[in-house]
Formats: structure tokens, C-alpha cells, sequence
């Protein structure tokens, strides 16, 4: 309700700042740590009469958002950073043409991977594409820049790009709600040039998009969003942006140094205001630029700082990682030459001692992940044909990837969304020994299916594991195009994955379920037999449900009624099921291995894996 | 470096599954209601059970940055013992640890130390002061042990650990938590209390 303050996740005050907009269309690919903006608009997308989509990809989501905003409808699109990369071919080319109705492109950063491969900074999206670049500080910042950028957007006919970091995106934070937009829906496509971007066209649009370059550089001067707090006499001037100014302004008012620095807080990164940066460079006569990983407004600073003044920045400021309070307050004393007066535990180093006796808890699979359990028949299959230490497997990005830790050490490879099959195009050609790609269902959708074709195509040779557990399960239970849900939930075809493997033209597909270890080690040994006589492409789909999306689903807190339990007379302490297969419910303690209620889903697995029969399911509560 | 305004900082933390996140919510919304500001930090994504949790909730007036600095947690919250240990580094000189009884050894790990030998480096630290609850136990008399998170809501209630009322923790407990579960949390509330109320007699 307009008015209440709520506290709300960075992500859903982007999503309430784009629904006070007046949003038309909302469309995303989930991805860690974006998924929370559409998830938001989804649940009022009825309400509101808001289109909303799980596209396949992020570069077709780009685009559904583009074909609406050039109908001049308001549109949002979201994604994770390495997510733009897919778009980018999209984005480069609106970079050129422009847009007709609001179109707000979110790139959620995540500095420090927490869940990605890498830690990019998008803002150097805006340098390459002439789409002007715009970072929040906080929740309420968020909520109410989204908003303005629809406004902004139509004014310059730009799409905008909004930069997020994980820690404005998962952080809760206090948001007074605003009123809703209501808008009159015109939808009509105007027949221009620009949307047709021929050479002849481009050379022209060019020039155009220079020139709105220097347009929105103007306007940025006097842009509410930016603030700058400058008396004059201060020693330093600290520049900074997103997250990065939180930090600063506690470090400072930790260091009770507030009075001796100036402060300028650009929320429009790109381009960035001259003028006013100049007045504050030039008044400080020393700067510090305080931002999270490149040195983006550092290069757009030193270029118009004038001879004499000293810019600090990376040198200081570490280019890897996530910034934090006690880096800033490092970084602020260095600059000042002073030495903070550090708070800390008289029995410091015996807590440091303590720390080192215990054991890191990386994330695993969940017990009862059908994922364990193919991974554990892949482990047989390679070992019983002898390939154990000869096969490549080429990994993808999903829960799956974490096959890569022990006890199944299996992945070689995970290099960015559907490159398990990419890749494993290039390893079959040149290698001896047996490839296998091994994908999830819903990154097979986003990026898998023309590499499998390009490798029918071209005669690669691999097994292929489609993992289908029915979900996008690491963002949370996402639909995808082979669930016959959209992100309604209304009904829709269910495209089958055999289906496309077969019209893709492939002979040997097999559909297992990998919760029956047997058959599952039969079938992979089959598979693998035929790649290696026919030198051809085997397929097979590991089906069955993810285990936390369907007890979610059905309401109940473990798939059998029945307790798996461990009888200690018939154990021997083998450890087959807690060092190989293991189940984080299997837990060995003080010489004794016991199941965890708590823990256990009811999976009946781990009884199949026990080759003294030890495990058994004893009558349910 | 100066004392900062008064603004209660917690690190909450444990294992996924232990319903760390709903905790946290709980806390700030509780807090907001009480007309304090709020932010957690939060961890989402890879992997949804079984790997270690870590919150930063921050109440009071002017909160600005999301992250807690070393050394200047009043509490530390752990629904583990082995996570406790990962994140003390995070408590002032005198905060509170308030301890789950309860150890899970990660997937795969063997170790040495049972869970007495670390409560007993726990407590042989005279830096900060441990406070012990089990909150499975408590739990699984009610039939449900998804609910020790909220026994630890309450406990921390209970030992005036956290400027809020009974009523805002109620009321946030309904904002935030599934209706389906709402009289077995408040229960467990309760519950966690009453053993918080008898550390703030001793």
C-alpha cells in the first residue's frame, strides 16, 4: 500500500519500482543473484495485467522485453551479469537504435562469486554500448531510481542499464512504498529506420547515439539521485557509487573523520556528470575513488582530472573481491595517513587456533538429490569398463556442478551456461578416450540445443546426461520449457527433451530414472558402448523430480512414510555410503553410522548402495 | 575508534536447511514494527541444504551499510557449534553467543572433536558470554523440529537480547512465517522464551 514502509529485498524494490512504473512486460532467465526481481512481479502480474515470461534465455528475454518497448510499452528485463553476455549481441544493437517505450535492463553484479563463474562489472557494458549505466545505493534508492528510469528512458529513447551488486539485491531494507502509475495502453508499431539496422542505417546512428552521449552527460549534472557533500576544506574527496558509499559513510563515521572528507555519491555512472565532477575535483585537489572491482569511474575521472591532482584508486582499492567496512576503513586510513585504532578480542589468536581445527562446510547436494545418485552410477559404470581416469566429462552450470567436490570428483569442466556440450564438441574430435557432457534441463533449453546440433552436424562423438529433475532448481523452482508450465503456472506444451533429441537426429536415447542405481549403471554402460563403436552421439535423460521442489510441492516432508534406518549388527563400517555415495544425512559418528531423521527425505536410495543390506526401512511415525 | 550510535548488530548463522533466512526476517520485521530500521544481508543460491549460512541483521536508528565489521557483533547467533566457531571473529569484546546445542560434522568429513570438546573451547574463552540452548530438543517434543529457529527467536526474546516486544515478534512471526505453521512456531516462541527468561534470572 502506497505510503507503508516494507522491508524488502534489493530485488523486490526493483521490482516494486518498475510495478509503480507502470511496467507492461517483465521478462528474465533466472540467475543468482537477479531471480528474486521477476519472481516479485510474477506474484502481482494478474493483478496489475503485467506480461511476465521465464524466457529461455537472456538474450531472448532482451529481446521480448525490446519488441515490446519498441510498441512504446514499458518493459523490464533482469538477469545476472554473465547473463548480459548472452544478451549482449541484443543490447549492443538497441545500444544503436534506441528504444520507443521505457525499457530498464537490470544487471545483477555479483562481486566476490558468491554463485558465478566470474565477477565482470557491467558498468563497462555502458563504455562499449552507449547505453547510459545507473548504480543504487540502497533498497529505497533502488525502488524509487527504477521508477524514474522508464521516464528517463522514454525521454532519450535509450534502454538504461540498472547495476546491482548481491549485496543490494539480498539485502532486506527498509522501503516507503509509492503510488502506482496507471497508464493508457497504446500499442502500435511506428514504422522508423532505426529498427532496421542495415550498414546505411547504422553510420547514421551512430552519430545520433554520440550525440545523446553528451544529452544525457548534461542531464546528469543536475540528476537528484547523485550527492555530494562539500564545504571546501576538506583533505581528501572520496568518489564512490553502490554498495561502495554505505561502506564509506560508516567507515568514516568510525573513524570519526567526517569532517575531513568530502564526499561525492554518483548514482549515474555512466556518463558521468563533468562538470560536477570537475567542481569536486578541483575543490578537493585530492581524490580517493572508492568502488568494487574495475576501476570504471577511476578511468572516467583520471581522464578529465586536471594535471596536479592526485587520483587514488586502485592502487588502494582491491580489484578483486567484495568491498566490506574494514577494507574501507584500510583504505581511508592509507589515504589519510592515519592508523585506525582497531577494535579486537583479548583471546584473538586462540579463537584463530580454534577456527583452524574445523573443517569448511562447502554447499552440497541436498540428501535425496537425484543429481547423487546418477553422479554415483557414473562413478560404477566408469569404474566396472575400466574408463575411470580416461573419461572427460564436461560439466554445466547448475547444482550439478558441485559433482566436481568429492567423493565424485567428477566434472573436468564448467565454463559458462550449455558449454558442457560446446566443449564437449572440441574434446571428441581430438581425444582418444571418451567424452561425456553432462547438462540440466533447463540450461539444455537455454543454450545446449544448437551445439547439440552443431555436433550431429559435424559427427562429435560424447554421451550425453541431461539431467531433468523438472525445475531451475538452484535459483528456486523456476519453470522452463520442458515442465508445460509458464511462470503463471498456467498450462503450456510441454516440449519433451527425448522429443528433441530424436527430431536433432539422434539414435540412442534413453530415458532413466536415476533413483534405480541398476538400471541407471546398465544404461550408462550401454550409452557408452555406443559412442565408443559407432563414434556417435548417445543420449540419456536422468528423470526424476528435484527432490526439495517436489516435497515442496506436494506439501509433505519426506518422499516414504517409511524411516531409513541402520542396523549396526549387519554394518561393517565398509563407509560405501557416507564416503562414496555420501548422503549428508548418513552421518558417521564416534565409530557408528547412523541416519538423521532431521535430514533424511526418504529417498531409499542409500538402501541400494549398502552391499551388506544394512540399510532398511523400518515402519513410519 | 568512536562507539557508534546504538544500532544492535547480529551474525546469525548455521546450516542450510536450519531455516536461517526465516530467522533473520523474523528479527527485522520484528524490529521494524518496534518503528526501528532494519537490513539483512542475506545468502541465496547454490545449494539449497547443507552448506554454511551466514545472515547480517542490523536494527536500530541510521543503519546504513549492510555488513556487520569484525569485532562489532553484539550477537552471535548459530543454530551449529563447528559454524559458531567460522564466524566468532565477528563478536565484540563482551557480545553474546547464543548456541544451538547441536553438531553437524560436514558430508564426508571424519573429525576428532565431539561436540563437548568444542562447547569446552567454547567456554574456556572469556571474551564474550555462551549461551547454551537446545533448541532440537525443545523442538521435537512439539513433533517438529523445522521449528528450533523460532525457539531461538524466542529464547533471544526471552534473555532481553533483542529490543523488541512479545507483540512485534508475534505479529512479525505471522507477517513472515507459512499461516499452515503458525501455532507450532508460536509454541516453539514460547518455549524458547521461558529458557531465555530463566538465563536473564541467573
Amino acid at each position: 500500500m502506497e505510503g507503508e514502509t516494507k522491508l524488502l529485498l534489493g530485488n523486490e524494490a526493483i521490482a516494486r519500482g518498475a510495478i509503480e512504473a507502470g511496467v507492461d512486460v517483465a521478462t528474465s532467465y533466472p540467475g543468482t543473484p537477479s531471480t528474486e526481481i521477476l519472481e516479485t512481479v510474477i506474484k502481482v502480474a494478474e493483478k496489475y495485467g503485467i506480461y511476465v515470461e521465464w524466457s529461455v534465455n537472456e538474450k531472448v528475454a532482451l529481446e521480448v522485453a525490446f519488441g515490446a518497448s519498441i510498441l512504446g510499452l514499458r518493459a523490464l528485463t533482469s538477469m545476472k551479469h554473465v547473463g548480459l553476455n548472452v544478451a549482449a549481441d541484443t543490447f549492443m544493437s538497441l545500444g544503436y537504435s534506441g528504444v520507443n517505450g521505457g525499457l530498464v535492463i537490470v544487471s545483477a553484479d555479483d562481486p566476490g562469486c558468491h554463485s558465478s563463474q566470474n565477477e565482470q562489472d557491467n558498468r563497462l557494458y555502458g563504455l562499449l554500448s552507449y547505453v547510459p549505466v545507473y548504480e543504487p545505493s540502497d533498497q529505497q534508492e533502488a525502488k524509487d531510481l527504477t521508477k524514474d528510469l522508464f521516464t528517463i528512458s522514454e525521454r532519450f529513447k535509450t534502454g538504461v542499464l540498472l547495476r546491482v551488486t548481491t549485496r543490494l539485491s539480498h539485502t532486506r531494507g527498509p522501503v516507503k512504498l509509492g503510488s502506482i502509475i496507471r497508464r493508457n495502453r497504446t500499442v502500435e508499431f511506428p514504422r522508423e529506420w532505426r529498427w532496421t539496422l542495415l550498414p546505411v542505417n547504422a553510420r547514421k546512428l551512430k552519430k545520433k547515439v554520440l550525440h545523446r552521449l553528451k544529452e544525457l552527460s548534461e542531464f546528469h549534472e543536475s540528476f537528484d539521485y547523485n550527492r555530494i557533500k562539500l564545504d571546501g576544506d576538506e583533505d581528501l574527496g572520496v568518489v564512490t557509487s553502490g554498495t561502495s558509499y554505505l561502506y564509506v559513510l560508516d567507515a568514516l563515521e568510525l573513524l570519526g573523520v567526517e569532517d575531513q572528507v568530502a564526499l561525492l555519491k554518483l548514482t549515474s555512472v555512466y556518463p558521468i556528470p563533468i562538470n560536477l565532477v570537475k567542481k569536486f575535483v578541483n575543490t578537493v585537489g585530492r581524490l580517493l575513488i572508492i568502488e568494487e572491482v574495475e576501476p570504471f569511474l577511476e578511468l572516467q575521472i583520471k581522464n578529465i582530472a586536471p594535471e596536479g591532482v592526485e587520483v587514488l584508486g586502485k592502487e588502494l582499492v582491491p580489484r578483486s573481491g567484495e568491498l566490506n567496512v574494514d577494507v574501507v576503513i584500510n583504505v581511508i586510513s592509507k589515504a589519510l595517513g592515519i592508523k585506525p585504532k582497531l577494535i579486537t578480542l583479548p583471546s584473538k589468536v586462540r579463537i584463530k587456533e580454534l577456527k583452524s581445527k574445523i573443517p569448511s562446510r562447502p554447499p552440497t547436494l541436498c540428501p535425496g538429490c537425484p543429481h547423487r545418485a546418477l553422479f554415483y552410477s557414473l562413478k560404477i559404470a566408469l569404474r566396472e569398463m575400466k574408463l575411470n581416469n580416461r573419461a572427460v566429462v564436461s560439466g554445466d552450470i547448475g547444482c550439478y556442478t558441485l559433482g566436481y567436490f568429492p567423493p565424485y570428483k567428477l566434472i573436468d569442466t564448467t565454463i559458462c551456461m550449455g558449454a558442457s556440450i560446446g566443449l564437449a564438441n572440441g574434446l571428441s574430435h581430438f581425444l582418444d578416450g571418451l567424452v561425456i557432457a553432462v547438462i540440466g534441463d533447463s540450461t539444455f533449453f537455454h543454450a545446449g540445443m544448437s551445439a547439440l546440433a552443431n555436433a550431429v552436424y559435424n559427427k562429435a562423438s560424447f554421451l550425453l546426461i541431461i539431467l531433468d529433475n523438472f525445475t531451475t532448481a538452484m535459483t528456486g523452482f523456476q519453470p522452463h520449457p520442458g515442465t508445460g508450465y509458464t511462470a503463471t503456472l498456467s498450462k503450456t506444451k510441454r516440449i519433451l527433451i527425448e522429443k528433441v533429441l530424436e527430431g536433432l537426429g539422434i539414435s540412442f536415447i534413453e530415458v532413466v530414472n536415476p533413483y534405480n542405481i541398476k538400471r541407471t549403471v546398465n544404461v550408462i554402460k550401454k550409452g557408452i558402448n555406443h559412442v565408443l563403436e559407432k563414434r556417435e552421439i548417445a543420449a540419456i535423460v536422468s528423470r526424476r523430480p528435484c527432490v526439495i521442489y517436489e516435497l515442496r510441492r506436494r506439501g509433505i516432508k519426506r518422499l516414504s512414510r517409511a524411516m531409513f534406518q541402520v542396523n549396526p549388527e549387519k554394518c561393517t563400517l565398509c563407509l560405501i555410503c557416507t564416503s562414496e555415495f555420501a548422503c549428508p544425512a548418513i552421518i558417521l559418528e564416534h565409530g557408528r553410522v547412523y541416519i538423521d531423521p532431521k535430514l533424511c527425505t526418504g529417498c531409499g536410495v542409500c538402501v541400494q548402495v549398502c552391499p551388506l543390506g544394512a540399510i532398511k526401512p523400518e515402519a513410519g511415525q | 575508534m568512536k562507539m557508534r550510535r546504538k544500532c544492535v548488530n547480529l551474525i546469525i548463522t548455521g546450516v542450510g536447511g536450519q531455516g536461517i533466512l526465516a530467522l533473520s526476517r523474523v528479527i527485522g520485521e520484528a524490529a521494524m514494527k518496534e518503528g526501528y530500521q532494519a537490513k539483512i544481508a542475506e545468502v541465496h543460491g547454490m545449494a539449497q541444504r547443507g552448506g554454511s549460512l551466514v545472515t547480517q541483521v542490523r536494527i536500530g536508528e541510521g543503519v546504513k551499510s549492510p555488513l556487520i565489521p569484525k569485532f562489532t557483533a553484539d550477537l552471535l547467533v548459530s543454530m551449529e557449534v563447528i559454524e559458531s566457531i567460522r564466524y566468532l571473529e565477528y563478536l565484540k569484546p563482551n557480545g553474546h553467543l547464543v548456541l544451538n546445542r547441536y553438531m553437524l560434522v560436514p558430508t564426508g568429513i571424519q573429525m576428532a572433536l565431539t561436540l563437548e570438546d568444542l562447547l569446552r573451547s567454547l567456554t574456556s574463552l572469556s571474551d564474550y558470554k555462551l549461551l547454551l540452548i537446545d533448541a532440537y530438543e525443545i523442538s521435537s517434543k512439539l513433533g517438529e523440529t523445522r521449528v528450533a529457529n523460532m525457539v531461538i527467536f524466542g529464547f533471544l526474546l526471552g534473555g532481553a537480547l533483542l529490543p523488541i516486544s512479545k507483540n512485534s515478534a508475534i505479529e512479525a512471526m505471522k507477517t513472515v512465517l507459512p499461516p499452515k505453521f503458525e501455532l507450532v512456531n508460536i509454541k516453539a516462541f514460547n518455549e524458547g522464551y521461558k529458557v531465555g527468561l530463566s538465563y536473564r534470572m541467573e
